[in-house]
């Protein structure tokens, strides 16, 4: 565990002190012109490593993850990814689990011109595999369209999403993320607020929870050039209430485990590293309680990604 | 008095010819006076009936391409940029080469942020034409909007030393500088657009601040 965190902290450095020195001084001037990027192709890859604090039965975790973006000049494209994640399990308590999550999104952009924005329509669709013995967690899917719009201002975003997760023995949840964002400080600021009100078609598979209703929130800065940090972007995250089995559309990722989380808290920094390459790295922590077990136990993490764009 | 068969057809022709020329003339003036009424509506802010006028010319006849185009400029200014786009892509199929509906499509693309979009018609028109002013500074838009500020600060020095008396494209390189967290190459720009510019409120600020 040790050194996996080294190592990472080590990148982590690494990309960060790349993002300290800059730019170079001198920029050659170009005359290249050819009109020939009808698409434009994001990759990313990212890592994340943590701990399961005050936790009866889990330790550590670890993980791994690819994702591509294939975009058709701004109408639309689509997004592939992949996550391996690796949990520890203390010693007794059960089998490590290892699981591949599949993600797949296609998207559409409108822009009405009585809208004065654009208009997006989004199709996520997970998919977990893993070798949980008890067979509760494998195999789980989610279908999530969503609806979303910002305005040119960029001061407004709205979405709504409808999810439906399926694991096995029937067991479905549905889930409805009402979302609103405003800018504010001529586009510097931003605040997100996300709810997550899920609704369990079997309360013995989700903690007795037949309803459960959380509050997202995020802030986020963008910051002059030249600051000292050479930063681009910090957030700050939180979660309130309840919820159970979420998928997030952020995140693009759907949470199998069957813990109730109780909250969460975050912090995150991006940096631009020239045009197309970005690194962000976020450290947090997310509250869970499994009820039945008399558990209740604390995420931490420390998070790195980093993208760049063909 | 006799009209001999020649005769005969020489004032038929005649009378064709005159009447041919009525209708033309009739129709040259009707045109004429419709894209008068056109550009006197536009003068006077209503651009939706300047657009109606010319809007019959658009669907055929010899000044389509030019009704399309008059069009798709109008639909711009009344901010109905879907309709503009429309226009001017029906224009570019009529006229393939036109470099007038490409620089025109930039501006509704522009303005709905279809950066990528605008940057690949700006971008075509520099293939065929590789110092075309507002191609150029269309193209600076669009990458100042995709915040490639490299891509920029490269750009607009390429293009300031073949306009080297044009302010705009010096604030685009200032604020490339500016963005890249050069401050000393951005006030450097900045003061070059102040002795074009003076009291220029952009670099006026920046000098100010920094």
């Amino acid at each position: 565990m040790a050194e996996r965190f080294i190592s990472s902290a080590l990148l982590a450095l690494g990309l960060g002190v790349t993002a300290w020195m800059g730019y170079p001084d001198t920029v050659e001037a170009s005359e290249d012109w050819r009109a020939d990027d009808l698409w434009t192709i994001n990759g990313s890859v990212s890592g994340v490593i943590g701990d399961y604090d005050d936790s009866n039965t889990r330790g550590s975790f670890y993980g791994s993850g690819l994702k591509m973006s294939f975009d058709y000049l701004d109408r639309g494209g689509f997004t592939l990814g992949y996550n391996y994640t690796h949990v520890d399990f203390k010693d007794g308590q059960g089998r490590d689990l290892d699981q591949a999550a599949y993600y797949a999104s296609g998207r559409l952009q409108a822009r009405p011109d009585g809208a004065r924005g654009t208009v997006i329509f989004r199709m996520d669709t997970h998919l977990v595999d893993n070798d949980d013995i008890t067979g509760t967690s494998d195999g789980a899917y989610a279908v999530a369209p969503i609806i979303g719009f910002y305005n040119y201002d960029k001061s407004l975003y709205l979405d709504l999403g409808l999810t439906r997760s399926f694991y096995m023995n029937d067991f479905r949840l549905m889930q409805l993320t009402p979302t609103v964002g405003f800018g504010f400080n001529e586009g510097s600021d931003w605040l997100q607020l996300r709810g997550f009100l899920i609704d369990s078609n079997n309360r013995s598979r989700s903690q007795g929870e037949e309803f459960t209703a959380a509050l997202d929130i995020k802030y986020s800065h963008w910051f002059a050039p030249g600051n000292l940090l050479k930063i681009d972007q910090v957030s700050l995250g939180g979660l309130v209430g309840d919820r159970i089995h979420a998928v997030d559309p952020d995140a693009a990722s759907m949470t199998n485990l069957s813990d109730v989380q109780t909250g969460s808290a975050s912090i995150s920094g991006s940096w631009r590293l020239g045009d197309v390459t970005n690194l962000t790295v976020l450290g947090g922590g997310d509250f869970y309680e499994n009820v039945p077990a008399k558990d209740s136990y604390r995420s931490t993490y420390f998070f790195l990604n980093l993208s760049r764009e063909w | 008095m006799s009209i001999t068969r020649p005769n005969a057809i020489r004032a038929s022709l005649l009378a064709v010819t005159v009447a041919l020329s009525l209708v033309f003339s009739t129709g040259g003036s009707a045109s004429e006076a419709e894209w008068k009424k056109s550009y006197q509506l536009e003068a006077n802010g209503k651009y939706a009936q300047a657009a109606a006028v010319i809007e019959a010319l658009s669907i055929r006849g010899e000044a389509r391409e030019f009704a399309l185009i008059r069009l798709a400029w109008l639909s711009y200014l009344q901010a109905n940029y879907n309709d503009s786009i429309r226009y001017y892509r029906t224009a570019l199929e009529i006229n393939p080469h036109s470099v007038s509906a490409r620089v025109g499509i930039t501006s509704p693309l522009l303005a709905q942020q279809r950066w990528r979009e605008a940057a690949l018609f700006a971008k075509q028109i520099l293939e065929v034409s590789p110092w075309h002013y507002d191609a150029h500074v269309r193209l600076m838009i669009a990458e100042e909007g995709m915040r490639k500020w490299n891509t920029l600060a490269k750009h607009a020095l390429a293009v300031n030393v073949r306009y080297p008396d044009d302010a705009s494209v010096l604030v685009y390189l200032a604020r490339a500088y500016a963005w890249l967290g050069n401050t000393a190459r951005a006030k450097a720009a900045y003061e070059r657009i102040l002795r074009r510019i003076p009291g220029h409120i952009e670099a006026t600020r920046y000098m100010r601040n920094n």
